[in-house]
């Protein structure tokens, strides 16, 4: 369960303040996949970031698996993230002087899994995302599909409660973002895992189980402000 | 295997880098091999002095000219107590035209009474005493006979049984020395009445005084821990000669070497610094060319201390590989140049395994110090601005 109590953030942009979140209130059950739509500027990333433990709020409380995200340290938020918590990136975000195994072990090793259990966990979820051929191949070597493949099970490989898209259909393809979608979903419903994606594509927001729009910071289920 | 590919990423940068180090590493092994044979030399003659009062005599400088000295004298210096044996040499130059600068000692001819360096074996620390790789020491009483060190052989290409003339005089060779890496092995010694006459011949206006009672080395034996004492007595009880003992000799042979070590050593570490400054130069370019990748880890849970550890490991397979370069370099350009040497009876090098590793040891310390400041800007980084980074 995802619990999110009134969250504010605010930006200095030189002599004027942006509230970029404005009072977000928001409850996710486990296994559910959720879409946050809404125009650029709107305060997705933010709110994405500020779920991901990269950025912290200035109020309110994040609380992810029953621990209050928002009253940790820095170091206990890098310990979240490596334990609760799997990004997809729009850009893929893949190291590119690893191949599509290493970068799938990598979350393993921040949590210092052995190499031999690492190297089959991820080498299960390429399995899994269809790229069991394409294990030893740099990025570069790979098709952005396929790159977005490969971040879909670095995302999973630590069994994170959450997994965070921002725009991950947003540098491929229609019919590669079709098959992406299908991909997430199976696997959240498999795992009964969270996913929470940013996005503009309607073809992910067809497939979630709850849509909700951001505008101008504050949050929106089918047109009602979520209080 | 990270590491590698990402050093191996800028292919050009990364080899000019490792360049910078290694020319370090290659001058502090040429400059402390240099050092090490000079140490060697130095620590072979004060542990050969460290029961020996150099005798001279008063108003002359035993440490910057010869002394000439009446054997009678150590008759003399014999009776003082705690005098174990009193050794006396004529020492003369090999070349007889000596016109060539060599790093270390010259050639000289020692001219010893054999009867006193076997009683002086004695009192010798049985690791010092010369042993043979071909014949043996002559007997009493055998003139025009030789015994060469190492060097002195293999320059003079000599074997036992060849012949020499050296100042006016045909020697046969009866014995060549094994090598000891200090004087011995650029000495040749013959009979001490031979070296007289030997002397004779070199500095002519000699012939003047008494040549039967002269000779221009004589030394004092006794247990290092009266050494002091001995001297001063010898100086009371014949105030014609100065008594110099070990500690004191040793005391100045130090210093002159520390201020040698550290000028050969620090200029050499001077290059190895600008090199580690390269290592700065190559890691705070990368961390700032993998920004993005920084703050990918980061998201992904990475510790301080795992980006920390990346760079430095990063810095620091860029020093030991330049290390290993540069001891290799080093050590074939000191090998060569001893080689080449050998014809002159001179080696300027010698490596140890202390400054072998000492210098890869440092090369890996001194990159390991150098990626510190860029590993710690990888640290700060902030993953959000490192993720927006393009």
């Amino acid at each position: 369960m995802i619990k999110l109590k009134n969250l504010v953030k605010t930006y200095k942009m030189g002599s004027t303040t942006v509230k970029a979140l404005d009072g977000i209130n928001l409850e996710v059950a486990d296994g559910t996949f959720i879409t946050i739509m809404g125009r650029s500027g709107s305060g997705k990333t933010t709110l994405l970031n500020m779920i991901g433990c990269l950025d912290r709020p200035d109020n309110g409380e994040i609380i992810i698996d029953g621990i209050d995200t928002t009253k940790l340290p820095r170091r206990q938020l890098s310990k979240i993230r490596r334990e609760k918590i799997g990004f997809i990136f729009q850009q893929h975000n893949l190291i590119d002087t690893l191949t599509a195994l290493e970068n799938v072990m990598l979350p393993l090793r921040y949590v210092r899994v052995p190499k031999k259990k690492a190297k089959a966990l991820a080498l299960k979820l390429l399995i899994q995302v269809g790229l069991q051929s394409r294990i030893n191949h740099l990025p570069k070597q790979l098709s952005g599909g396929e790159q977005q493949r490969v971040a879909i099970a670095r995302a999973l490989v630590n069994k994170p409660v959450a997994i965070l898209g921002d725009e991950p259909t947003g540098s491929i393809d229609t019919e590669t973002a079709q098959a992406i979608v299908a991909l997430m979903r199976k696997l959240s419903k498999k795992n009964n895992q969270t996913f929470i994606v940013v996005t503009h594509d309607p073809i992910i927001a067809a497939a979630s189980d709850l849509v909700v729009k951001m505008i101008d910071g504050k949050l929106y289920q089918e047109d009602k402000l979520i209080i | 295997m990270e590491v590698i590919r990402n050093i191996g990423k800028r292919k050009f940068r990364t080899l000019l880098t490792i360049f910078g180090i290694t020319i370090g590493v290659f001058s502090l092994v040429v400059m402390g091999g240099m050092a090490e044979k000079m140490n060697k030399l130095v620590l072979g003659a004060t542990r050969y002095l460290e029961n020996t009062i150099i005798i001279s005599y008063q108003g002359s400088d035993v440490m910057f000219g010869m002394t000439i000295l009446p054997s009678h004298l150590a008759r003399a210096i014999e009776k003082v107590p705690g005098v174990q044996l009193v050794t006396k040499e004529i020492t003369v130059p090999f070349e007889e035209e000596e016109d060539v600068v060599t790093f270390g000692m010259h050639a000289s001819i020692n001219g010893i009474s054999i009867d006193e360096y076997y009683q002086g074996l004695k009192y010798m620390d049985p690791e010092l005493a010369l042993s043979f790789v071909q014949g043996t020491w002559w007997t009493n009483g055998t003139r025009d006979v030789a015994v060469l060190g190492s060097d002195l052989a293999r320059r003079l290409k000599l074997q036992v049984g060849d012949k020499l003339k050296n100042w006016g005089k045909e020697l046969t060779v009866v014995g060549i020395l094994n090598q000891t890496m200090t004087g011995p092995d650029n000495m040749m010694f013959i009979d001490i009445q031979d070296a007289r006459e030997m002397l004779l011949k070199a500095q002519p206006l000699l012939t003047h005084l008494v040549m039967e009672d002269l000779v221009n080395s004589m030394a004092a034996i006794a247990k290092p821990e009266e050494a002091d004492r001995v001297a001063k007595q010898i100086m009371a009880e014949t105030p014609e000669v100065k008594a110099i003992p070990p500690g004191k000799i040793m005391a100045e042979v130090k210093n002159g070497m520390i201020v040698f070590n550290l000028i050969i050593v620090a200029s050499a570490l001077i290059a190895l610094v600008v090199g580690g400054l390269s290592v700065i130069n190559t890691m705070l370019m990368s961390v700032t060319e993998r920004i993005r990748e920084i703050g990918i880890k980061k998201a992904l849970g990475a510790r301080d201390i795992d980006i920390l550890g990346e760079y430095i490991l990063e810095a620091s397979l860029i020093g030991v590989i330049a290390g290993i370069i540069g001891v290799g370099c080093g050590a074939l350009f000191c090998l060569m140049l001893n080689r080449l040497l050998v014809t002159t009876g001179t080696t300027i090098f010698l490596l140890t395994p202390r400054l072998v590793i000492g210098a890869v040891l440092f090369a890996f310390l001194i990159s390991v110090f150098a990626g510190l400041w860029p590993a710690y800007r990888a640290v700060k980084i902030d993953p959000i601005k490192a993720l927006r980074n393009e």
